[in-house]
This record gives structure tokens, sequence and C-alpha cells, in this order.
């Protein structure tokens, strides 16, 4: 029974969130929208984090598994690529590589950067 | 015998069968190539194909467990509460990463799609290539490109990240778990987050973030383009 409880608190999270989604005038996925308002309701305290644990655990666990059905479904879709197959796989990888350097270097410039403001701060 | 695929069992049967083979074979061998989410659909695929079974059938049971994708993201709420003090200190990085890494995306694919002399659509199509799948298909449409090649791209984009991450921070010697978690979710979304969780919760935690914060800077870009 405990178990239930939290699968359904966490599900209707990503109802409310599925309901949102539709009436907004741009588009947000509704699990996106799900996982901001539970974040909210866990930090005000509304949800207690042993309410959706271990549940949440569980699925966090095994999210790579409710991403194969989607993986196999790239198979129908080569049909309609068949002109620009090896383009397409070329610019999907190589600018994946691309956005990660860049993503992660600034980040890291970033906090370097901030750190050094810090420790001026700190200094005069 | 054929029409007994179509029964939601056996999708469902096959999908949690091979992955549960597949992460037995990454245990044993531990090779990071070695990728459960991609092995096990590589053997879905097999099977699929050896057998004629249309994917049709297949997605019966596929369908029900990739539903269990929402509230599985819903869960990264639980992680960034527990992280709520990661959040906090690095809150202006994640900021610059997360529009950086939307503006380098769809830099990169413009200049790659001129490059290779294709299409307005097909550009379209994959400019949205790098967020995730709900972002990307109103955003394809917003842009005029084939939503099908978009979620073809959407896919084949975070198979590739979630498989190539561990490698990149390797590689490029990133050594900061808020650095790896904002590159994974920010190049490879949802997908990648997958892997970013198993790296670390920090990890996982910063690239959940980083796949709501690049799909809205990427919607915002997406306006201007």
């Amino acid at each position: 029974m405990e178990i239930l409880k939290k699968v359904f608190v966490l599900f209707l999270f990503c109802f409310i969130g599925d309901i949102i989604s539709e009436f907004l005038p741009f588009p947000f996925p509704g699990s996106v929208l799900a996982m901001i308002l539970l974040f909210v309701c866990l930090t005000c305290g509304v949800i207690k984090s042993p309410q959706v644990e271990p549940v949440s655990d569980f699925l966090l666990n095994n999210m790579s598994l409710t991403l194969v059905p989607p993986t196999v479904s790239i198979i129908s879709y080569i049909g309609t690529l068949r002109d620009i197959l090896w383009q397409f796989f070329f610019i999907c990888i190589v600018t994946t590589v691309i956005t990660f350097v860049l993503t992660a270097y600034s980040v890291k410039l970033t906090i370097y950067l901030l750190n050094k403001l810090k420790g001026d701060e700190k200094n005069a | 015998m054929l029409e007994l695929t179509g029964d939601p069992i056996f999708g469902f049967a096959l999908c949690i069968g091979t992955y549960s083979l597949a992460a037995a074979i990454k245990r044993r061998f531990n090779y990071t190539i070695l990728n459960p989410m991609l092995l096990s659909a590589l053997m879905i695929i097999v099977i699929l194909l050896a057998f004629k079974i249309p994917l049709k059938n297949f997605m019966a049971g596929g369908n029900f467990i990739a539903m269990f994708l929402t509230p599985a993201t819903a869960a990264l709420a639980v992680s960034m509460y527990h992280q709520l003090g990661a959040i906090k200190r690095n809150f202006i990085p994640i900021l610059v990463g997360s529009v950086v890494g939307a503006a380098s995306s769809i830099a990169s694919i413009i200049l790659l799609c001129r490059l290779f002399n294709l299409t307005p659509e097909v550009t379209a199509s994959l400019i949205p290539k790098s967020i995730t799948n709900a972002f990307a298909t109103k955003l394809a449409v917003q842009l005029g490109g084939i939503v099908p090649i978009t979620v073809a791209g959407v896919c084949v984009t975070g198979v590739s990240g979630s498989i190539l991450a561990p490698y990149f921070v390797k590689w490029f010697r990133v050594n900061d778990p808020v650095a790896t978690g904002l590159a994974i979710g920010a190049s490879s979304h949802i997908l990648g987050t997958s892997k970013a969780i198993e790296m670390g919760e920090v990890e996982g935690t910063i690239s959940g973030i980083a796949v709501g914060l690049c799909g809205l800077a990427t919607i915002i870009i997406g306006i201007f383009l």
C-alpha cells in the first residue's frame, strides 16, 4: 500500500504537469513541469521526500530502461533519412561533441572567474 | 504466433528481458561501450528483424515502459532537493552553461547543415535536436521542419551522448561534477541525463536542470530564427 501511495503522488504530479503544459502559450514539456512542481513542493515542505522515496530512486536508477523503446524506434526513420543518412549521423554526433565541450568549459570558466572574484573581495 | 507479439506483454517482456541481460553483460565485462540501453535496443532490433515482427507490435508493450520516463523525470526533483546546496552555490555557472549550451548547439547545427548543403527544411528539423522530445517537436513545427527527422535527430543525439559522455569527461578532462552534468544535459538531453545519474547525484541533478533550462533557452533563441 505504501508503495502504491508513492507511485500515485508521482503520477499525480505528472498529470498536473501535463495539464499545465497544455495551457502554456509556449512549448514546455509536462514532465519538466512536474519536476519543477515537485521540487517546489519539496522545498516548501508541502511534500516530504519520504512520501515519494524509494519509488523515486527506483525510477531514477532505471531511467535508461524507459529510453530503450524510443531507441528501437529509430529504425522506423531510416526510410525518411535515406538520402541524407551519413550527413544526418555525422551532424548529430559532431554537434553533440561541440556542445558538450563548449558547455563544460564555459561552466568551468565561470566557476573559476567567480572564485577569483570572491578571492579578490576577501583580499581587498 | 505472430499476432501474439501484438500483445503488450510481448514488448514489455522483451524490453525488460534484453535490458536485464545487457546490464548483466555490462557488469561482467565493465567496458563503457557496453551501454545497457544500446545493447538492449540492438538485441530487440535484431530479434524484430529476424522474426519479421512489426515495430508496432513491439511498441504496444514498449510504449508502456516509455511512459515511465515522465515520472522518472519528475523524480529528479528529489535529487534536486537533496542537492539544493550545490545548486545554490552554482546558480550563475548553471545559467551561463545553459545559454552557452543552447547557443553552441544551434550554431554548430546550422553551420554543419550549410556545409553539407542540406535543404532549409532539414536544417529546421535538426535545429531543435539537442533538446528533449516534447520541446523539440513543437519547435520543429514552429521553424517549418519535418517532425520525424527531428524525432530521429533527438534520439540519435541522446543515444550518442549517453554512450560517449564518459569518454568526453576523460578526453576533455572535465573533472568537475557541475560542468559534467551541465554539458551532458545540454548536449544530449534526458537520454544523457540517464547516464549522468549513474555517474553521480550532482551530475544527474545538474543534468536534469540543464535539460529544462537549455530547452527553454533554445525555444527563446528559436523565436529569432
